[in-house]
């Protein structure tokens, strides 16, 4: 019973794949996440935006990489041992985004993720779905559809 | 005592005066024998006769109600408007905090404190925000959205460099806490004392200024409010890491 009172307060849940950013740990769902790469040989794209670090050949298939760092407005740094490309679907879509490192897979209640603030209203931070507090530490939760516009989907269909 | 300390405290006295000049510049002159006649039948209270300033080892407890709180209306709290004249808050006697940011003594009226917290070791940054925003920081449960204000209340001119915070000053029902370098008093004013702005211009955070005290007032609903909405032109210098 108290299981299912405590499953209850939390809400419907999902699983999450965590990984991690400056120091921050940030989550995105675990649904539209195909698979976690090492770094591999990255072919930059003359052209691209500033937070499109290449394209990868992915078994054949050709794979747009964004920098997460620099889409989020954080120091970019090189990748290390620790760094992946996370390999993920969005709108149709599949591209790669380098983060740090990843972490692990969580499940999280639809209660438990508090929403963004509103601060500012800034247009840049839209793709932040809301934070979640685990273990005295705050999760990032991304929304992944919001990661770029309609126009910098499209313009990543074209590189 | 170290005599090369001198010209720094000058200087600080000078930019401080020269900032509440400027703030005073954009209310209307009042007349010179209304001025005079206020300041002698209601003198600011001697510093001697003010409240004990908390120690800062006790910040973590909840401020005490202030003497004589005067009772805001939920309705006006939710929807802050620029007022003219003194806030509900300044119209009879009231007590302010006074904190110090980057070289400045700011004051916030007690009744619209919720606490004070010691700066956490860690604060969790949000990306693609304001570079005010400093992040958030867990507090009773609660996401307290800690902003540095000094980059809002510097006076034109003066070149931003960021604060050491130590304190964090909670207020809007601890939505919000502002960064400060310390806590400095809790000061009583009488509503007489303080030079209401009649209007809000610019700065519509501004309540007014107590120049006795060489401090500007906050107004902490509009502040709050303008924080949430708000497109200051701030400087874009980076902020300090907050992980120790």
């Amino acid at each position: 019973m108290k299981q299912e009172a405590k499953a209850s307060a939390r809400g419907p849940t999902a699983q999450y794949v965590t990984f991690r950013l400056a120091e921050e740990t940030y989550a995105i769902n675990v649904m539209q996440v195909q698979e976690v790469l090492r770094v591999s040989e990255i072919a930059p794209v003359p052209g691209a935006p500033h937070y499109v670090l290449g394209i990868v050949n992915l078994r054949g298939n050709v794979v747009t990489v964004i920098d997460a760092r620099r889409r989020l407005g954080l120091e970019p740094r090189e990748p290390d041992d620790a760094s992946r490309v996370v390999i993920i679907e969005v709108s149709n879509q599949v591209v790669g985004i380098l983060v740090d490192s990843v972490a692990e897979v969580i499940e999280l209640g639809a209660a438990e993720i508090e929403p963004a603030p509103n601060v500012g209203n800034d247009e840049s931070s839209k793709y932040i779905q809301g934070v979640a507090s685990r273990d005295g530490e705050l999760t990032i939760v991304v929304d992944l559809n919001k990661l770029l516009s309609e126009e910098e989907w499209a313009e990543m269909a074209s590189l | 005592m170290n005599p090369q300390r001198d010209p720094v405290l000058l200087e600080e006295r000078e930019a401080l005066t020269r900032y509440l000049d400027s703030l005073l510049q954009e209310i209307p002159e009042a007349p010179q024998e209304s001025e005079s006649q206020a300041r002698t039948e209601m003198p600011v209270p001697a510093p001697v006769k003010a409240p004990p300033t908390p120690p800062v080892a006790e910040v973590r407890t909840e401020v005490p109600a202030p003497v004589q709180a005067p009772v805001v209306e939920p309705s006006q709290a939710q929807s802050p408007s620029p007022e003219v004249g003194p806030p509900e808050w300044g119209r009879e006697r009231f007590q302010c905090l006074g904190l110090r940011l980057a070289g400045l003594t700011l004051a916030v009226p007690l009744v619209k404190l919720n606490g004070i917290i010691e700066m956490p070791d860690e604060i969790t940054p949000m990306p693609g925000h304001q570079p005010w925003f400093l992040g958030l920081v867990r507090h009773l449960d609660r996401q307290v959205k800690v902003v540095d204000i000094a980059r809002i209340v510097l006076p034109e001119g003066r070149e931003y460099a960021p604060i050491e915070a130590r304190h964090v000053v909670l207020m809007d029902d601890s939505q919000w806490g502002i960064a400060c370098e310390g806590i400095t008093e809790v000061m009583t004013l009488e509503s007489d004392a303080v030079r209401w702005r009649s209007s809000r211009g610019k700065r519509p955070w501004l309540a007014g200024t107590v120049i006795e005290q060489m401090c500007a007032i906050l107004d902490v609903d509009i502040l709050a409010r303008d924080l949430a909405t708000g497109q200051w032109s701030v400087s874009t210098a980076p902020a300090p890491a907050r992980r120790r």
